[in-house]
């Protein structure tokens, strides 16, 4: 019994990862139909910029700010420079931020090094739980509380508030809202930023939990990926489900058929484009 | 990386402005020296330490040897197989490379291996593990100056059971190097009577390896032996604390697992793991002392087992080159007197086998603070430790290799 409760820890915690990572990707894809492989990029700059705040200052809290602040303006420079050039044109999209990726990628290796490095935490989730044989990191706990707190503010920020019927709308009709006065452009380069920030703070959450080191950006492109091809491109709900279905698809399968460990987590993926190419919320 | 490619293209254009100088004077040949490392990508640290590695050999020879002027041209291979072909391709056919050293990655080795063999030129490799280059694939013009992938494992198997353990763990990434060097200490533990509980093969690139940790069946085991590199190692012994399995089963592993290049990044989880591998950068020898000092001096960061390999590599070539009073033309010649080359290493005694694997002193290292620095502390030491260990190589070579075996161990 305490395995499966602990293999049910590890995989919500990979998916509030997961989560934050995709979430930014989906909208993002949703509001503006880019298709933006540099994502993964956004999480590497964040672990690292993470890195050298906590180097300088040893202050975790701080160092998730930074990571935001400067992953979001690095998001809003991409986007107002590059992406928007390729607005309506896919394979340019996908061209464009791969080149982004790769640049980005030895941009950090330049920077930062080569070294694989791993970020400190806050002294107080340090250390594990114990229940009997049980022992469950303080540190994931903080993280699955973290997810599900990003995930319902996010989820109150688009269903509730004004910005976020202007996103809603901006899904549906871009034309019709720039025809009600509203700066779409600012919309849209306000929620790049907000995505991009998004997987910045994660880089910081996850190099605490996973370290940071040249890869990290491709490793977690691929699974978050996978995620909004489950939930479905645009929907923010979809890349919830889709965190939960990969992280736990993911884990279990690791756990209990290791010998299928690549295979148990893109066969959902797979399975998904077969049956319903739009994914689980997704819509044509 | 810039800085550094800028740099070398410097030293080149000085010395090559140094030799047109020179050429007025009795003409020196120039014997030059291919390196083959990854620039970029995962490996890119590795990669520096082999670099550092030749670098400084041939500075503390003044670039000079047996009469002629020794020159190094650097390659990225990127750790990509088919780069790293062309690369190779390129040295030897417009550098005129007459030694090829470095090489980090297995699957890199393995793709040169055709074309170095067919053109005859020394091939060095100085980090790749790969048992077969220096087994089923020996050829006389392949060489390997790191331990081969189950080589510091059979003494370590043996060590372990002779310390008391009995049942073990087997967690490993699930390709070659993984199943050569984990099965290593599988055959030489199970043959002194151990047992092997439970093998786990966690796929190259795993992010999280929770679910596997959890999985570890804590009470029917004495240890756990496992088998990572680079950033996967970092969070493996990050997360077997973190998961409080190290408080409840000791951590046994080949060197790459706490290698000196990734010590500092595992911080406490890392102490008291054990490892086995014929070289740390705390191995007690008048030459190690000289070369940390150096190294560290120069490059200002401790040498690793990669660097260590690289300078080793340079130093058989050199050695070569003195032999033959600088006279490379005849491959065969060269091949022979490399094979037969013997000197004291910073690891200590070095020589090759007759497969062209070396034969050197295996260690248990384990990790403690030294004066506020993690480092790997040599406990125990085999001496002259083959590539076949106790066995005949034939005997050795018909036995199935590990990564057919692999599922087989804890049957």
């Amino acid at each position: 019994m305490s395995l499966y409760s602990i293999q049910i820890l590890n995989a919500l915690s990979l998916a509030m990862l997961l989560f934050l990572i995709a979430a930014g990707l989906s909208i993002i894809f949703g509001l503006m139909r880019i298709i933006n492989l540099a994502h993964g990029s956004f999480y590497l700059l964040g672990g690292y910029c993470g890195l050298s705040v906590m180097a300088r200052t040893g202050n975790f809290w701080l160092a998730l700010v930074v990571a935001a602040v400067v992953v979001g303006l690095v998001g809003v420079v991409l986007q107002r420079l590059l992406l928007q050039r390729v607005q309506d044109n896919e394979l340019g999209q996908v061209l464009m931020s791969f080149g982004v990726l790769l640049v980005i990628s030895d941009f950090a290796l330049w920077f930062w090094g080569g070294m694989p490095q791993t970020l400190g935490r806050p002294e107080f989730l340090e250390g594990a739980f114990r229940f009997d044989s049980m022992v469950f990191p303080k540190y994931r706990v903080a993280l699955i509380a973290c997810g599900a707190a990003v995930a319902l503010g996010l989820w109150l920020l688009i269903e509730r508030t004004r910005i976020g019927a202007i996103i809603r709308a901006g899904v549906d009709d871009p034309g019709m809202v720039r025809a009600q006065g509203i700066d779409i452009r600012l919309v849209f380069s306000l929620v790049f930023a907000g995505g991009a920030a998004l997987a910045g703070v994660a880089g910081v959450l996850g190099g605490a939990m996973l370290g940071i080191y040249p890869g990290a950006d491709f490793e977690v492109m691929l699974q978050a990926f996978a995620v909004v091809v489950i939930g479905g491109l645009g929907s923010l709900k979809g890349a919830f489900y889709g965190s939960l279905l990969i992280g736990f698809a993911d884990t279990l399968g690791k756990a209990f058929i290791p010998d299928l460990a690549m295979f148990t987590m893109f066969v959902p993926m797979v399975a998904m484009l077969v049956i319903r190419p739009n994914g689980l919320f997704g819509r044509a | 990386m810039k800085l550094f490619q800028l740099k070398t293209a410097l030293a080149a254009l000085v010395a090559g402005l140094a030799l047109s100088g020179a050429q007025a004077g009795a003409a020196e040949p120039t014997i030059r020296i291919g390196v083959l490392s990854p620039n970029t990508g995962p490996y890119a640290a590795i990669g520096e330490d082999v670099r550092n590695g030749f670098q400084l050999y041939v500075d503390e020879v003044g670039a000079k040897m047996g009469g002629a002027k020794l020159q190094l041209v650097f390659e990225d291979s990127q750790a990509k197989p088919d780069v790293g072909l062309t690369k190779a391709r390129k040295l030897v056919e417009s550098d005129k490379v007459a030694f090829l050293g470095g090489v980090v990655s297995s699957s890199v080795a393995y793709a040169l291996r055709d074309y170095m063999v067919e053109k005859n030129i020394p091939y060095v490799v100085s980090v790749a593990s790969a048992d077969g280059l220096t087994q089923q694939l020996a050829a006389p013009n392949i060489f390997r100056t790191n331990s081969s992938g189950s080589q510091a494992s059979h003494p370590f198997g043996k060590w372990l059971y002779d310390k008391g353990y009995r049942r073990l763990v087997l967690v490993a990434t699930g390709y070659a190097a993984g199943f050569e060097q984990s099965g290593g200490i599988a055959r030489t533990f199970t043959q002194a009577g151990g047992k092997i509980v439970q093998t786990i093969y966690p796929p190259l690139g795993t992010a999280d390896f929770a679910p596997f940790l959890s999985s570890i069946k804590v009470k029917d085991a004495d240890a756990v032996a496992a088998v990572f590199a680079g950033s996967e190692a970092i969070k493996f012994v990050k997360q077997y604390d973190e998961y409080g399995l190290k408080g409840s089963l000791p951590l046994v592993s080949s060197s790459m697992l706490t290698d000196d290049m990734i010590l500092e990044a595992q911080g406490k989880s890392a102490i008291g793991i054990l490892s086995s591998s014929h070289y740390s950068a705390r191995v007690k020898t008048p030459e190690n002392e000289a070369f940390v000092k150096a190294y560290e001096k120069r490059f200002g960061r401790t040498p690793t087992f990669y660097s260590e390999g690289s300078y080793v590599a340079a130093r058989a070539i050199g050695e070569t080159i003195k032999a033959l009073n600088g006279d490379v033309s005849d491959k065969n010649k060269v091949n022979k007197t490399l094979a037969a080359v013997k000197f004291a290493a910073p690891r200590g005694a070095f020589r090759f086998d007759e497969f062209h694997s070396p034969v050197h002193d295996i260690y248990v290292f384990e990790v403690k603070r030294v004066d506020g620095k993690l480092v790997n502390e040599p406990i125990a030491r085999e001496p002259a430790v083959s590539q076949f260990y106790t066995w005949d190589p034939k005997a050795f070579l018909a036995m199935k290799p590990y990564r057919e075996i692999a599922n087989d161990w804890a049957k």
